[in-house]
């Protein structure tokens, strides 16, 4: 059967070089983002932050958080959000038409009163019905609007924001008291040339709270959401820093990302009919300004760190990834144009063909291996040996990229207190290879399906009133 | 695989294997250097801070005494690391002044800290250095002084402002025309926290910061002069910075006229009515809030054919400006509310708004 053998090398060709080319990307990704901590540190200039806090030397940044039914926890995260360490915040909660009490629940916490605000009706949204604000809070904004989805929200809050830069943030999501003070400082750095900064995201579950600040960090006893603080790690820590210093960062976070507002309004704010409305966000910048050939940067920084609840559940875990993975197609299909474009420059020839890579082609590529690896081993075509052979190099491999990712954690962030939680950090990396990875590669091919089918529903999310200290 | 043969399987095999045992052995040796250097950070750390708990108790005691401190009774620091000490001093040094911590640092003198700082200014991380030149801010002598002008010329741009910040905590005014050479040259800064150091020096550096807003620094750094001039509230004559409303960058032209009412010549009025025509929107903003401020009445035409301009906040502000005028700019705007199109509906905005403005 010569053709088949043919066959069967070729597709092992394609998926190994996948493969490779991922972990190339991995091992290059290591020492770059060393070395952009070294150039950006903030964690050791701590009397720099305290300057800027007793001062008001910073930029005016607008908050915003769109609510839908958030009434168990949305008092106690806009508490949160007003005891920021920042001088010049303006808190905007954006209540999407829930139909819980959120809305009620924040008018009389806040003694809010309706008011009137002049603004700018550049980006589109649903129709606003009133705006209250707090005499009490003169911070606080809260904007109450017939529902849109969390895009059309945001995009309603950055309407009646009045800062230059503005700050979306997720109703689940704690951020460290001195997170804004630190991710504003490229922007103050540079103002006219960077345009977005993400911060880290860290897991929630676990730790503990009081007046909706973390009094205590742990890492979480449910092994799912331990593995998520891992894959967040790794992902902030190692990918995004790579790829800032790389100046080809293709996404801010949604949970927690700063951008310039009239460069966002430029772009027409975040985009209706996408669950990838961040990474969205990103693409438009990255198009618009290579378009006007503006010399822009994107940039993530470690230090501001943002803590936000991770699915605890196989159920809503899977709705999450698969959800992301939706995302990443629908932003991919938007922006195909930039795809080995050389008119976006190295976002088009580079980070762009990358995230093809891993967002589009790596799924299908992992789920194959795993499907057609034990095929070939039973057909024949590939001896047993070699199979566990590949295997044990691929997931030893992930092992190595995710504790040397502890060595940045080190460096920089040390938010998990204890020598212990290195060791079940690292044990997660081990365990993560037995079944996490290949139940997250399934979730993900069936986001694709999904994304064929053209679904656009969220999942449901519940919200739980968060565990006082 | 079938295409090798039996030899290079075996090679390919070893090499799978030999890999994934590199790997093995990497990551655990990577994960016992951090656990282990993890222990004895917690370690060190733990006793760090009991010594500088220890410290401080003795320098907030040695404070509460009628008269400084002999040198011999300061003994006490001496068996402690000197960065402990010195973190110790800078905590305290955060919540007091005045007398206080003159006698802080008179303390930290007899201990020897110029030495430890000199140091740590050359060759310390970013962070010590910005933190030693805090310390160096509450000293008062010539070495302390020639310490911190060292530092004026830093390449980070982080150091050089905290050691400004440093000479306007002495109140080094003297210092200024140096500074201002210094700026001058500099390339990359951090324009708003330069803004806050140099309003540090307050009204009598005015002067310095016209100086400094037209000399041929970088325009973030002219622009720093420019808003540190307006925060302070210094009256600036006219003739100095009127150049500035015709200046090549609109960021100066913009703060320029926002100083402007800071000025007291007949002919400030006539630049604002100027800047209202800037093809810049930046400078339309600030030339509409001036006109607002100075309550120019003779800008009221400008300021309605401003309710019609293509950027919003040229409009907004144009239309704050006319309600700053009192009744007649009310009336303006509400007759302006019946018709149609951009200032109309800016005008609905900027009315509903004030009706409603509780704070």
């Amino acid at each position: 059967m010569p053709f088949a053998d043919n066959w069967i090398e070729a597709l092992g060709v394609v998926l190994l070089a996948v493969g490779v080319i991922q972990n190339v990307v991995y091992v290059l990704q290591l020492p770059t983002a060393w070395l952009e901590l070294r150039r950006h540190s903030q964690a050791e200039d701590t009397e720099s932050s305290w300057q800027t806090l007793i001062s008001d030397a910073v930029l005016p940044v607008s908050l915003i958080m769109p609510a839908y039914n958030e009434g168990v926890v949305i008092v106690e995260n806009v508490r949160s959000l007003l005891s920021l360490r920042y001088p010049l915040l303006e808190v905007v909660i954006v209540n999407d038409g829930s139909t819980d009490d959120t809305l009620k629940r924040l008018i009389d916490a806040f003694a809010l009163e309706e008011t009137w605000r002049a603004y700018d009706h550049r980006l589109k949204h649903a129709p606003i019905r009133a705006v209250y604000a707090s005499s009490l809070h003169p911070r606080l904004l809260v904007v109450d609007k017939e529902n849109g989805r969390k895009a059309d929200a945001a995009n309603a809050g950055i309407n009646l924001a009045r800062s230059p830069l503005f700050c979306v943030i997720d109703g689940d999501s704690v951020l460290e008291p001195e997170a804004l003070l630190r991710s504003v400082r490229p922007f103050m750095d540079d103002f006219s040339r960077v345009v977005a900064v993400g911060g880290t995201i860290r897991i929630l579950n676990g730790c503990r709270l009081a007046r909706g600040q973390i009094t205590h960090v742990e890492l979480p006893r449910n092994f799912l959401a331990l593995v998520q603080s891992l894959e967040y790690m790794r992902a902030f820590l190692m990918s995004r820093l790579a790829w800032s210093h790389w100046g080809m960062l293709t996404i801010v976070s949604g949970a927690f990302g700063i951008f310039r507002r009239d460069i966002a309004i430029e772009v027409g704010g975040f985009s209706h009919g996408t669950v990838g409305e961040d990474y969205d966000l990103i693409m438009k910048v990255h198009k618009h300004l290579r378009k006007k050939r503006q010399p822009y940067t994107i940039r993530y920084v470690p230090e501001p760190v943002c803590w936000t609840e991770a699915p605890e559940s196989l159920k809503n875990l899977g709705s999450q990834r698969r959800r992301w993975q939706r995302g990443s197609l629908e932003v991919f299909w938007r922006h195909r144009d930039l795809f080995l474009n050389p008119r976006y420059g190295r976002v088009g020839m580079l980070a762009f063909p990358y995230c093809f890579l891993t967002d589009v082609v790596g799924p299908v590529a992992e789920f194959v291996s795993l499907l057609l690896l034990p095929i070939f081993w039973i057909a024949g075509a590939l001896s047993v040996e070699f199979v566990l052979a590949y295997f044990a190099v691929f997931f030893m491999f992930g092992v190595f990229v995710s504790v040397a990712s502890l060595i940045l954690e080190e460096m920089e962030l040390r938010r998990h207190p204890r020598a212990l939680d290195l060791v079940r950090l690292a044990w997660a990396a081990f365990a993560e290879n037995f079944g996490y990875r290949q139940l997250n590669n399934y979730w993900r091919i069936v986001g694709w399906w999904e994304f064929l089918r053209g679904e656009t529903n969220w999942g449901e999310m519940t919200r739980q009133a968060r565990p006082a200290a | 695989m079938s295409a090798l043969s039996p030899v290079s399987k075996e090679l390919v095999l070893r090499a799978l294997w030999g890999s994934t045992l590199t790997l093995v052995a990497a990551s655990l040796a990577i994960l016992l250097i951090l656990v282990v250097r993890r222990l004895l950070h917690e370690r060190r750390l733990a006793a760090a801070s009991r010594q500088k708990l220890k410290i401080a108790t003795l320098i907030l005691r040695a404070l509460s005494l009628s008269e400084a401190p002999r040198p011999e009774a300061l003994r006490f620091l001496f068996d402690v690391p000197p960065p402990i000490v010195f973190d110790a001093a800078l905590d305290i040094l955060r919540i007091i002044e005045g007398r206080d911590a003159k006698r802080i640092a008179e303390i930290l003198r007899h201990w020897g800290v110029i030495d430890f700082l000199t140091r740590r200014l050359l060759h310390g991380r970013r962070g010590q250095r910005i933190k030693a030149l805090t310390l160096l801010a509450h000293f008062d002598d010539a070495e302390s002084l020639a310490l911190i002008n060292s530092q004026t010329v830093a390449r980070d741009p982080y150091v050089q402002l905290a050691a400004i910040r440093a000479l306007a905590e002495r109140g080094a005014v003297a210092e200024l025309p140096r500074i201002i050479r210094q700026l001058s040259k500099t390339n990359q800064t951090n324009p708003v926290i330069l803004t806050d150091v140099l309003c540090r020096f307050g009204l009598s550096a005015a002067p310095a910061l016209v100086e400094l807003a037209t000399s041929s620094a970088t325009t973030a750094i002219r622009v720093a002069a420019l808003r540190a001039l307006l925060k302070v509230g210094a009256s600036v004559p006219l003739e100095t910075i009127e150049p500035l409303v015709r200046d090549q960058s609109a960021e100066v032209r913009g703060r320029t006229v926002a100083l402007l009412v800071n000025c007291d010549a007949a002919k400030r009025d006539q630049l604002v009515l100027e800047a209202l025509r800037d093809p810049e929107p930046i400078v339309r903003v600030s030339a509409a809030r001036a006109a607002g401020a100075l309550n120019i009445h003779s800008a009221a035409h400008l300021l309605v054919a401003a309710l019609d301009d293509e950027n919003w906040w040229v409009r907004y502000r144009a239309a704050e400006a006319l309600a700053r005028f009192g009744d007649k700019g009310i009336q303006i705007l509400k007759a302006l509310t019946k018709g149609d199109g951009a200032s109309s509906s800016i005008a609905v905005q900027v009315v509903a708004e004030r009706l409603h403005a509780f704070r």
